[in-house]
């Protein structure tokens, strides 16, 4: 029953986004050629094209025709490329998926940690610290963090690579060195994109933490004699990082921003670096597709984000 | 014969922006083996301090500032943290007040249970379910392997309450610190748990520490009073003797704020004078 | 209303620390011209004043232009903290205007009006702003609507848990005839209450203003040359990253102790329902 629930959720925000998208698109200085072709394009075959697509149609009708072109396949043309807009996204995609993957990974393990040491020595001078940096890398701005980055580890120290995805020339063959070689690409972008997150996570998982270890069950694992280290790990710390989960969900529209910033530092190849440049370049249809994948992602994540929660809390469980 | 529970001058304070506001002031009392020692005040009188203070778990800001707590004549407060959750539990055990927050919520209460007895028994996983299991059956858990598997959230408060005693007496402890175990129950559900209680005392020869604010309680089950008032024990006396010849202003005034059902039998000696004074010998009065 | 405020900020080290610096950012970006010879968008200084490393006459350094780094710090204050201020503004009025409303109204048209906050939720603010600002181009009014437009869902939110919690009450004062003027009851539990929860919202909100400024002016939409905004300064140091340090350290550590202070401030506010 509450996955029927999420998912006729999911499909009424998912229908909501589409709409949202195709009015942007009808509002758009021009008309709604702009999804089709560029601006550039010559004057005949903007005409044809208008005759093609039907755009003298009333609104209705163009929604309709939008939505059945969409739904096959038909995602436009990107002038500036010269390719389907459906090709560039299976290209950026799985770089965004993994930039953004191991980020949000970072972030939950890193900020958990984080969070869970910050409330537990929250009245000691080591708690301080901890909660006080988690406010400044909370507060600084990420594009910041990772220009300062560049300029220390890949300039300054030369351990790390500053963009792209690879390398261009890589001295040994197979697939060892060459998982290395990503791998050192993704250290910084990865990092300083779940950074951010992780400052955001402690925060949350501090004041969750302080919350249990005031709690009368925390008292009484105490007076039964448990270790401070068993009344941490088996009553304090499930009890704390369950509501995490809440946070999955809200938490990615923010992962895909940043990434946005993220790999137009680094070069990355996905879909915030394609979004930057289609911005310049004007190239519309790349803009609209970018917006509705990572407005997908965004409302998907968040209902699995839901549901999971709804299976691993025995009290909603059993709800 | 030697107390086994003696506490000297505890002192406990609290400590707000440099200002110490004392909440236990230098209080001294003994309970000896298998007695039930009745902690009587009103709400702020200091009394559940006290009891977190015998097991040394007084929330900060809070700090014991002074005194001995000697359980079995060696000095809790000079035991390093090791040697103290040795003590914890095992020859210590507590009762709170309400059951829903006292238990982990995602823990199952049965595990709960058996978590002591590993702590303190060395049992291995199955021998300490046993046990559990048999202390749910002692304290009056219907169907206690299908409880044993359950949330708390999905018990009811009787059922939570008696497995927070299974909790406190699974090491049997010689002592027992019952912080209001029965004040959030409502009446019926009171007199179970206290004729539990007190046949469990019985049988494992349990001393107790009783905490409330209940007077009808006290008479119930305690064998001796001490009346709490502003972090001070302001009069320590038997059962009977505290609630028929109460000798501290203090303690006169708690037994006359008793609310009391009066009513006069008809052709009886009715002494209209002898109404007057509460505390003394019999009269036709419903406590 | 605003005494308890007073004591509890005097008390709160966390919200004077974040004051303080609030302030001295205010009074240096307001005293920007008195504390500079320099202008911040000049273009026509020798080629030899290009890329200084800070000195005694240049403290921050200067630009590709020879523009002196530290008064288009100052300048960029001025833009920045403005944008920040009327964005937030716009958008938290806007916000607490249809949160209000919606919780008001209840019912069908409740659930409508929030549905449609979720809708607009779900979109990543950066890639929005992105696409809005290439379909409509990027003049400084535009990117303050664009940007007052991408905030106002939060405080929607927040103003109509309020309102919602209030009209439970005096639903039971009404049932109880207590024989208040329900409308009177709701206006002054309901400005307090809500004025705490949006000042705290407020402060946070100037923060993430500032940073998404900063970020589009990085990326090349914001703020447009000459006119300095700490995210195009940012911008200009990109390409000469491994060199010219001064023009990536400077304003990054301006917009990082703005957004700091302002943080400090927000999470410092005593809201009702926060144990401070």
């Amino acid at each position: 029953m509450i996955v029927f629930k999420h998912i006729s959720r999911f499909v009424f925000l998912l229908a909501g986004i589409w709409t949202l998208n195709f009015c942007l698109v009808r509002l758009s200085p021009g008309d709604a050629t702009n999804v089709y072709w560029g601006p550039h394009s010559d004057r005949t075959s903007l005409e044809t094209l208008r005759a093609q697509r039907g755009l003298q149609l009333p609104f209705w009708q163009q929604f309709k025709l939008w939505t059945v072109r969409f739904l096959q396949g038909d995602w436009g043309y990107s002038w500036t490329r010269h390719r389907p807009v459906t090709a560039i996204l299976k290209e950026a995609m799985p770089s965004t998926l993994q930039l953004t993957s191991l980020a949000l990974a970072f972030s939950f393990i890193i900020g958990s940690a984080w969070g869970v040491l910050a409330g537990r020595y929250a009245e000691h001078a080591s708690g301080h610290v901890l909660n006080f940096s988690g406010l400044l890398i909370y507060a600084l701005p990420s594009f910041w963090l990772a220009s300062l980055a560049i300029m220390f580890f890949s300039v300054k120290l030369q351990w790390l690579p500053s963009s792209g995805m690879s390398s261009l020339f890589i001295d040994e063959p197979g697939f060892g060195p060459k998982l290395w070689d990503r791998v050192r690409h993704l250290i910084l972008p990865v990092t300083i994109l779940g950074l951010a997150g992780a400052a955001a996570v402690s925060r949350f998982v501090r004041a969750q933490m302080r919350n249990v270890l005031r709690q009368d069950f925390i008292r009484l694992a105490q007076a039964k004699g448990l270790s401070q280290r068993d009344v941490l790990l088996r009553h304090a710390l499930k009890n704390a990082l369950l509501p995490v989960i809440t946070l999955l969900g809200l938490y990615f529209p923010f992962l895909l921003g940043g990434a946005l910033v993220i790999e137009v530092i680094f070069a990355w190849p996905g879909m915030g670096r394609i979004a930057y440049e289609a911005l310049f370049s004007k190239d519309y249809p790349v803009l609209f597709a970018v917006n509705l994948i990572t407005a997908t992602m965004t409302i998907a994540g968040n209902a699995a984000a839901d549901l999971l929660y709804h299976f691993i809390d025995p009290r909603v469980r059993r709800a | 014969m030697t107390p086994l529970l003696k506490v000297e001058d505890l002192q406990v304070s609290f400590f707000k922006n440099k200002e110490e506001a004392c909440a236990v002031d230098k209080i001294s009392f003994e309970i000896y083996p298998g007695e039930t020692l009745a902690l009587v005040g009103e709400s702020g009188c200091g009394k559940t301090t006290t009891a977190h203070a015998l097991f040394r778990l007084v929330p900060s800001p809070g700090r014991i500032v002074a005194g001995t707590i000697a359980l079995h004549e060696k000095n809790l407060l000079a035991l390093n943290e090791k040697q103290l959750n040795a003590v914890r539990g095992k020859e210590m055990g507590l009762i709170l007040q309400d059951a829903l927050s006292a238990l982990n919520p995602v823990m199952r209460v049965g595990e709960q249970i058996a978590e002591a007895l590993r702590r303190h028994l060395a049992l291995d996983k199955k021998s300490a379910k046993q046990q559990a299991l048999a202390w749910m059956e002692k304290v009056r858990l219907p169907r206690a392997e299908k409880l044993y598997d359950c949330y708390p959230h999905q018990l009811s408060g009787g059922q939570r309450q008696r497995v927070l005693i299974a909790i406190a007496l699974a090491c049997r402890p010689a002592l027992v610190v019952a912080d209001e175990p029965t004040t959030a129950l409502d009446v019926s559900l009171q007199s179970q748990i206290l004729a539990l209680l007190k046949e469990l005392k019985a049988e494992l020869s349990l001393a107790m520490l009783w905490i409330t604010h209940d007077l009808a309680v006290v008479a119930q089950i305690a064998d001796r009073v001490a009346v709490m008032h502003a972090g001070k024990i302001v009069e320590t006396a038997a059962t009977e003797t505290l609630f028929t010849q109460p000798r501290h202003p203090y303690t006169q005034n708690l037994l006359a704020a008793i609310p009391r059902i009066e009513f006069s039998l008809p052709s009886s000696n009715a002494d209209p004078a002898s109404n007057a004074n509460p505390a003394s010998g019999t009269s036709q009065k419903l406590l | 209303m605003i005494r308890p405020f007073r004591n509890m900020r005097l008390q709160n080290r966390q919200l004077r620390a974040g004051a303080l610096l609030l302030v001295i950012i205010l009074l240096l970006s307001c005293a920007a011209p008195l504390l500079t010879p320099y202008s911040p968008d000049s273009q026509d200084a020798p080629a030899l004043t290009r890329h200084l490393p800070p000195s005694l006459q240049h403290p921050f350094g200067t630009d590709q232009f020879g523009r002196d780094v530290f008064t288009r710090v100052l300048f960029g204050g001025r833009i920045s903290l403005l944008i920040g201020m009327l964005v937030v503004i716009l958008s938290v009025s806007l916000g607490a205007l249809y949160g209000a409303v919606s919780g008001y109204m209840g019912g069908a048209w409740d659930t409508a009006l929030m549905r449609l906050v979720d809708v607009l939720l779900a979109f990543p603010l950066i890639f929005f702003a992105v696409t809005v600002i290439a379909l409509f181009g990027s003049n400084l009014p535009a990117l303050i609507l664009i940007l007052a437009l991408t905030g106002w869902m939060d405080v929607a939110r927040l103003v109509r848990a309020e309102v919602l919690s209030l009209k439970e009450r005096a639903f039971i004062l009404k049932a109880r005839a207590v024989g208040l003027n329900k409308r009177r009851v709701i206006l002054r539990h309901l400005i307090p209450n809500t004025f705490a929860i949006v000042a705290a919202a407020s402060a946070l909100r100037v923060a993430d203003v500032i940073l998404l400024e900063s970020t589009l002016s990085f990326l090349g939409v914001g703020v447009q040359p000459p006119a300095a905004s700490w995210g195009a300064i940012l911008n200009d140091g990109r390409p000469v990253l491994a060199t010219v340090w001064w023009l990536t350290l400077f304003p990054g550590l301006a917009i990082a102790l703005t957004t700091v202070s302002f943080h400090l401030i927000g999470e410092a506010l005593p809201t009702p329902g926060k144990n401070s």
